[in-house]
């Protein structure tokens, strides 16, 4: 190593960054553990609901009017539509609670033949147990939300068990599921509805491919006043409308930690330099430029920075591991291990602190003249 | 007897092989107002005499006594407390706080902003020349109106000993003789110690202690010496 | 002002003065706000949520379609405890804050129990007129009208709204005005006119009004009656409802501790680093004889001055801030602004007073270390 490499300097003077290295380690650790959580909730919304919408669409009239017959043509015949299956009815939710918010899950009323078909193609894998059988009340529910619940196979739920279930009734869980899709499924139909009623008043077709818009942009602009959509992209801007205030609330998070930082750990850098101006005083009398010299300072400041930020996002890592093997996964909640925006929005404070928090030994040095140190001076 | 000094040792390294012999057996009594001076070359442990005289460094062995009480029975808290009560400090380096005024500098030791202590201070650095400068913050001056102002700084409190460290080291020689006979008019008023290795500043000491390597060699004492205090 | 008294350092070292306070006021302030801003998403959803329970409860049967079964009404009617059984037919419409998508409460009622339903619930009529029988219409509660951001004479329902919960579209006949969030609409059923005082036909939901101080009793008696026929919804079912949506509180709260940590190291640290290089100063200070304890005490003065200065424009910026940010986030939608808090108070005071710990316990051991020889002889 150079005797004034960046390197060198670093590890002579451990004590003298640490202050440094430790306030950037734990701001990014704030920072960067607040995108994790903030990503389980997004990631919980895509598990409760825009997975299943890339997969299906659900058209449904909110009335006892049918849905039109060419629109239902239109819907059948499309190139994108896979197939088109019957909905009995969106019998409920239940409540799944994450690290960072609560979603409610859908709880779909469909006929017992539909049923391997649906969760096959959602890829839920059914873990424990078998599907409901029609008009047995039953009900097959996600793995997270049982452990969540302390559910298992014969467990009654319903709101005759207990008021926090949204659905009426109560119901035996026949089966978990695991998979991209967190979604309860019942079979119920006491009233006899016939299918060929359903499958014209509430419906959902499988969609092949979800960048293909043609077929939605085309029901979205006829919809008929009665009728009612809900797709992959309706859905998704429905919950980014809500994750606004939580992006607004960690970018605001994001400036203040950046102002704090910049005047604590420019104070540190100005009394760090202060305590060196010997050490630049005789660089400047031995013929170094001034402006070499602010590369070097600002280089040691980036380096301990960005040091401290590998350590926050490595530490932020594995509190989230210990978290989500100790406490989290058995509640059937979890924290993302790794959020690349989160990473890339924690990388600005490095950088931007790195330049600002040097102002102040910048301009120290700016007014050094060496012969000030050399004589004695200083 | 203001100050007695039994079979002082400072050692540096005890128990290891190089140990070095700071001070060795030095025995010694001071007593009065006067002016003494402890020459003697680089290392040679005068300063360490000095500070060991003010009850900042602690003996290996032997006592060292102000006014009968033994240093090394006196508390830290104690000890400090007689120095900002008896002492003034004059160091080698000023030791200005650079954020405060010159005045309040001098008014240091007493921590007092009161009429009548402005007054004193500004009297004393009147005689020192630099009253002027009283406003100024240290930066702004030059070392030898910065050694005055620490020199006003030990004065400020009317100490029973004054303690001075190669006070003329960073001063001139017009500076250096201000200094020196403001100091010989304090020789009435307090106990004054001057510890340099530039024998032309001690002219009008009272007595002058010889050091070398630790050891008192010899003590000069004054030609017009009619007192009976002495060493 | 002595020379060594801290008010003296504050006025000769105003920048670093300003800087410290600067990094503290930014940090308490922006805990005040955050607390706030959380308090007022918390009392938002809980008066939306929990008002309308103070003064009614709902059964409801089990099976859509079926009526609640007459001897449950009888049971609920012939109680002393209650004041009336209204029929009613529930909707919900969407109501967005920030941070939230949940639905209020619309009331099918029926014309003629529409001012007792009102009276209950304190609720008065401030524009326009109640829905007639079997139009589709609303009386909008005036913050459900902001929250939409509609007036008299403008229609809601997913009609209109794709992402609304209310199924078809009504036109906004009247804006009432009560603490309970709830709206109006009309009875809308095709079955026969429904009599309260008639058992034969009674509806499949009923709201239960209790007498005044007979909510505890009302609450009791509805629990307990079958949960295989009827859903009952109480206050006390609501509230248990609302505490497990807390959850996302408890996260925050992490996150402000979070945030006091990385504030109190970063704040806490950069001071230390100051008293660090102001060693010699006191050093010397020792050396003229002050004592350690006094030595400290000056130290404490410092720190205490910034921290508290810095707490006290921090709660009055924090406090200022907070009023325009939660009017604007949620006064201004129909929910909740909290301006104060306790708690945002206190988790604002805990970045001074861990700052002056985080500060002053290093700084102890600095000078209780310090050989006053060290530094007169330059080592």
């Amino acid at each position: 190593m150079n005797p004034l490499s960046t390197f060198k300097y670093i590890k002579n003077n451990i004590f003298k960054v640490l202050p440094i290295l430790i306030a950037m380690m734990v701001s990014v650790l704030l920072i960067y553990i607040f995108s994790l959580v903030t990503k389980s909730a997004i990631d919980i919304t895509k598990l409760t609901g825009t997975n299943f919408f890339s997969k299906y669409t659900i058209v449904y009239s909110n009335s006892e009017k049918l849905i039109p017959k060419d629109y239902l043509e239109r819907i059948t015949n499309d190139k994108n539509v896979g197939y088109v299956m019957p909905l009995i009815s969106e019998y409920g939710y239940l409540n799944y609670s994450g690290v960072f918010g609560n979603m409610s899950m859908d709880v779909l009323n469909f006929y017992q033949r539909d049923i391997a078909k649906i969760v096959s193609t959602l890829n839920m894998k059914l873990v424990e147990g078998r599907l409901p059988i029609e008009n047995k009340n039953e009900i097959i529910i996600p793995k997270r939300y049982a452990l969540q619940n302390k559910l298992k196979i014969g467990d009654y739920i319903g709101s005759e068990v207990s008021p926090s279930y949204d659905i009426n009734g109560k119901f035996k869980v026949t089966g978990i599921t695991d998979g991209p899709v967190m979604l309860g499924v019942i079979s119920d139909n006491k009233g006899n509805v016939p299918r060929e009623k359903v499958l014209k008043q509430s419906i959902l077709y499988s969609v092949k491919d979800i960048k293909d818009k043609s077929l939605i942009n085309y029901i979205s602009k006829n919809t008929p006043k009665n009728v009612l959509i809900m797709d992959y992209y309706s859905i998704s801007k429905q919950i980014d409308s809500v994750f606004e205030s939580v992006n607004g609330l960690s970018h605001m998070l994001n400036m203040i930690i950046i102002i704090v930082l910049c005047i604590s750990l420019g104070n540190l850098n100005y009394i760090n330099f202060i305590n060196r101006k010997y050490e630049f005083g005789v660089l400047l009398a031995i013929g170094y430029k001034k402006s070499t010299l602010y590369f070097k300072l600002w280089k040691e400041n980036c380096t301990v920075c960005l040091l401290g930020y590998i350590a926050g996002i490595l530490l932020s890592t594995l509190i989230a591991f210990v978290l989500n093997l100790t406490v989290l996964y058995v509640n059937g909640k979890f924290i993302p291990l790794w959020n690349t925006s989160g990473a890339q929005s924690a990388l600005i404070i490095p950088i931007l602190v790195s330049f600002f928090s040097l102002i102040a030994p910048i301009k120290e040095l700016r007014k050094t003249d060496p012969i000030d140190v050399i004589g004695g001076v200083i | 007897m203001l100050f007695k000094v039994e079979n002082l040792n400072l050692i540096y390294d005890i128990g290891k092989e190089d140990q070095t012999y700071a001070l060795r057996n030095i025995n010694l009594s001071l007593e009065g107002n006067r002016l003494i001076g402890i020459m003697g070359p680089s290392g040679s442990g005068k300063s360490s005499l000095l500070y060991s005289l003010a009850g900042l460094k602690i003996p290996s062995s032997g006592t060292i006594s102000y006014m009968d009480m033994k240093f090394k029975e006196l508390s830290v808290s104690k000890n400090a407390k007689l120095r900002r009560a008896d002492f003034g400090f004059v160091f080698q380096r000023h030791f200005l706080i650079d954020y405060m005024s010159v005045i309040d500098n001098v008014l240091t030791p007493i921590n007092d902003n009161s009429t009548k202590a402005k007054e004193k201070a500004l009297g004393l650095l009147g005689k020192l020349g630099i009253k002027h400068l009283a406003n100024k913050k240290p930066h702004q001056l030059s070392g030898g109106q910065r050694q005055k102002a620490a020199i006003a700084r030990a004065l400020i409190n009317d100490p029973k000993v004054i303690f001075c460290d190669e006070i003329t080291a960073s001063l001139d020689h017009s500076s250096a003789r201000e200094v020196m006979k403001l100091l010989d008019e304090y020789k009435n008023n307090a106990l004054v110690i001057v510890v340099t290795h530039d024998e032309s500043i001690l002219g009008n000491a009272d007595d002058i202690i010889n050091i070398w390597d630790g050891v008192i060699k010899s003590v000069k004492k004054s030609e017009i010496n009619d007192r009976e205090e002495g060493i | 002002m002595k020379p060594l008294s801290a008010l003296s350092y504050s006025k000769n070292n105003k920048k670093k003065l300003i800087t410290s306070i600067i990094s503290i006021v930014v940090a308490v302030s922006f805990l005040y706000v955050f607390q706030t801003f959380v308090k007022s998403l918390g009392e938002s959803i809980y008066e939306l949520n929990i008002n309308p329970y103070k003064n009614h409860m709902t059964v409801q049967s089990i099976e859509k379609d079926k009526p609640i079964p007459k001897s449950i009404v009888s049971i609920i009617k012939e109680s002393p405890d209650v004041d009336n059984i209204i029929p009613f037919v529930s909707y919900k419409t969407r109501y967005s804050i920030p941070g939230v998508a949940t639905n209020a409460s619309i009331l099918g009622i029926k014309y003629g129990d529409i001012a007792y339903v009102m009276k209950k619930h304190n609720i008065k009529l401030k524009e326009g007129r109640m829905p007639l029988e079997n139009y589709r219409e609303v009386a909008l509660d005036y913050r459900m009208a902001q929250n939409k951001k509609i007036k008299l004479g403008d229609k809601i329902g997913n009609s209109i709204d794709k992402n609304d919960s209310l199924d078809g579209e009504y036109t906004v006949v009247g804006i009432v005005e009560g603490d309970s969030y709830l709206s109006f609409m009309p009875y809308d059923t095709s079955e026969a006119s429904i009599n309260s005082n008639d058992t034969n036909i009674v509806n499949n939901e009923i709201l239960v009004f209790p007498k005044d101080d007979k909510v505890k009793e009302v609450d009791k008696l509805l629990l307990n009656l079958p949960k295989t026929e009827v859903v009952v919804m109480t206050l006390s079912g609501i509230t248990k409802n609302y505490n497990k949506l807390l959850s996302t509180v408890h996260t925050l709260d992490m996150i402000c501790i979070l945030a006091i940590m990385v504030m109190v190291i970063s704040v806490g640290s950069s001071k230390y680093v100051q008293f660090f290089s102001r060693k010699q100063e006191i050093g010397i200070l020792n050396a003229m004889g002050y004592t350690k304890a006094e030595l400290m005490r000056k130290a404490f003065w410092e720190v205490i001055i910034v921290n508290m200065i810095g707490l006290i424009l921090g709660v009055i910026i924090g406090w200022v801030s907070s009023i325009l940010i939660n009017d604007g986030a949620f006064k201004a939608v129909g929910g909740v602004a909290a301006y104060f808090s306790l708690k945002a108070f206190l988790m604002g005071f805990y970045v001074p007073l861990f700052t002056t710990l985080f500060t002053l316990i290093p700084v102890n051991r600095m000078i209780s270390k310090l050989d006053p020889i060290v530094m007169i002889e330059g080592i």
